[in-house]
């Protein structure tokens, strides 16, 4: 038993040293404080962030977020590095996520009209493709080029959207294809095989796939979507999946969720359920959603401190502080007080 | 102030009858004018009124939809917005057509359908969210407002310029035309009555003289 942990001694040594490092309740408190965007680079460059804002070509918005994705890139490729050899592959979305960030970036440049050098200035470099293969892709100069290139990759199957595509010149198609190429292999990896070796891992995902697929039917359904135009891209795995599908069409929102009774997800989304009603927004039951998973990731931590427990909370954590960095430049940028950012913070 | 008259006009019979009957003409445009413009001046505050809460309806769901791209860019990132928001562009046709208001010609515009359902916009769901889809919908709302109010702005427009142009025409036949050829028949009344005295003079005159002779 004890010999199984020992590959994940060094892994968790350094993420805890990583999770110490994060931005804590004081910083955040001062980057809210901030009077502006400079002041809350200034704020960041003694982070870990630092390294990534101090040779900031301009200090907008945008600049900084590319800071962050620059960072987080960074960190994504240095713990994939120290994953113990016997799981690395299950972690392999590490890397592939941002291999999805850029062909996202790429195909919506090129619909776009967008050079290959603006698109290029535009990427990460980090996940699987290499430099190289990202430069050709990018400099395509049609949806058709770009699918053709991915032929040999596991993102192969994108071809079966391009004709609705080129029919509609909709994104929609491919960029949810490749969302559901991205997370149905994540699962079958996740479920498949060694499964009994970390039902930690299999537990944190059937809760994001479930997040994931109940957002699609909670949007789907708000736009009086029938099932059958977004079926298709509905992610495989999670836990509720086919028990929302079998009564969506006749139902309205209450119905949904009345449909999760006896789930983690029923008894949050009810209660915030007169706030949608009052504010007639998604977005309070998409927090709900994600508040959700960053308990069940902080708890993960806790319950497995010797195995992956500590890197799942990391990425929760991780996730959670860019997103709250990511709110307070926008709000600082838009002109919102301070008690403003605050209560925002809360809400989202 | 004494009113001028038309110069030039010869005090006879024929011009009197001519601009008598141009003076009563004139008088009658004018009944009518006046009631083209009190109409004109009804529609326009109708329309006027329609521009006011059209107005509003724009501010108000651009308001809203600002708001919403807002929230977006926190929770996506300004940079991925900006890039969907390029992929999601498209062409919308505005079709013009006529239609007659008392006379005045005022635009309609009709466009197709510009509310797109969430699968229609271009991105994908998975790492968007419901903020994204609201400030899409806002925004498509918002444009078919402001086309709408386009169309009542450019109405108001010209009927304003209508009630301009009418009110001008009322006022140059009320002030100036009409009193000119009231003045004018009245001066060639007095002058044909005049002439007429000279003549009965002038007739007594030589009827004496032919009498004094005999």
């Amino acid at each position: 038993m004890i010999f199984g942990l020992i590959p994940y001694l060094y892994l968790n040594a350094r993420i805890m040293a990583k999770e110490a490092k994060l931005v804590g309740p004081d910083k955040l408190e001062e980057l809210i404080s901030a009077p502006s965007v400079i002041e809350i680079v200034s704020a960041l460059e003694e982070t870990e962030y630092g390294e990534y804002l101090s040779d900031l070509a301009a200090e907008s918005v945008e600049a900084v977020e590319d800071a962050l994705l620059l960072q987080n890139a960074e960190i994504d490729e240095e713990i994939f590095k120290i994953i113990p050899k016997k799981v690395s592959d299950l972690f392999l979305f590490l890397k592939k996520k941002w291999d999805i960030h850029n062909l996202k970036v790429i195909f919506r440049g090129i619909d776009g009209g967008l050079s290959g050098e603006e698109i290029n200035t535009r990427l990460i470099p980090a996940g699987e493709f290499d430099e190289i293969t990202l430069k050709d892709l990018a400099s395509c100069r049609s949806m058709e080029d770009f699918i053709a290139q991915l032929e040999e990759t596991s993102y192969r199957d994108l071809a079966s959207e391009l004709a609705a595509y080129e029919k509609s010149k909709n994104l929609f198609y491919i960029e949810a294809k490749l969302d559901k190429i991205f997370l149905d292999s994540l699962w079958q990896k996740i479920s498949n095989g060694k499964k009994k070796k970390l039902p930690l891992l299999i537990d944190y995902f059937t809760l994001k796939m479930d997040c994931i697929n109940l957002k699609i039917l909670l949007r789907a359904k708000r736009d009086a979507l029938d099932l059958k135009e977004v079926e298709k891209y509905f992610v495989e795995g999670g836990s509720i999946l086919p028990r929302l599908k079998e009564g969506f069409d006749g139902a309205d929102l209450n119905d949904l969720i009345t449909m999760l009774e006896e789930t983690d997800y029923f008894q949050p989304l009810m209660e915030t359920l007169p706030q949608y009603e009052k504010e007639g927004s998604l977005l309070p039951l998409e927090a709900v959603l994600d508040r959700l998973k960053v308990r069940k990731g902080k708890d993960m931590a806790l319950k497995q401190p010797w195995a992956i427990g500590p890197l799942l909370g990391f990425l929760t954590s991780r996730e959670e502080e860019m997103k709250k960095i990511k709110i307070i430049i926008k709000s600082k940028e838009m002109g919102l007080e301070t008690e403003e950012i605050r209560n925002l913070l809360l809400e989202l | 102030m004494a009113t001028d008259i038309i110069e030039g006009v010869k005090p006879t019979r024929m011009e009197l009858l001519k601009l008598s009957h141009r003076e009563s003409l004139a008088d009658k445009g004018r009944k009518l004018l006046k009631e083209k413009r009190d109409a004109l001046i009804a529609e326009f505050l109708e329309v006027v009124k329609d521009v006011r809460s059209a107005r509003k309806d724009v501010e108000s769901k651009l308001r809203t939809a600002y708001h919403d791209l807002f929230i977006a860019q926190a929770l996506i990132g300004t940079r991925t917005v900006g890039e969907i928001s390029g992929a999601c562009s498209r062409e919308i046709k505005v079709e013009f057509a006529i239609k007659n208001i008392m006379g005045v010609k005022v635009p309609i515009l009709s466009m197709e359908k510009i509310v797109r359902k969430l699968n229609e916009r271009g991105y994908g769901l998975v790492n968007t969210n419901s903020k994204l889809d609201e400030a899409a919908r806002n925004f498509e709302e918002a444009l078919e407002l402001i086309i709408k109010l386009a169309e009542i702005e450019e109405t108001v427009k010209k009927l304003a310029q209508e009630v301009e142009k009418t009110k001008r025409r009322v006022n140059a036949l009320e002030y100036i035309i009409v009193p000119r050829l009231r003045a004018t028949v009245k001066y060639i009344r007095m002058r044909l009555e005049e002439m007429e005295r000279e003549s009965f003079i002038r007739l007594k005159h030589i009827k004496a003289t032919l009498e004094s002779r005999g």
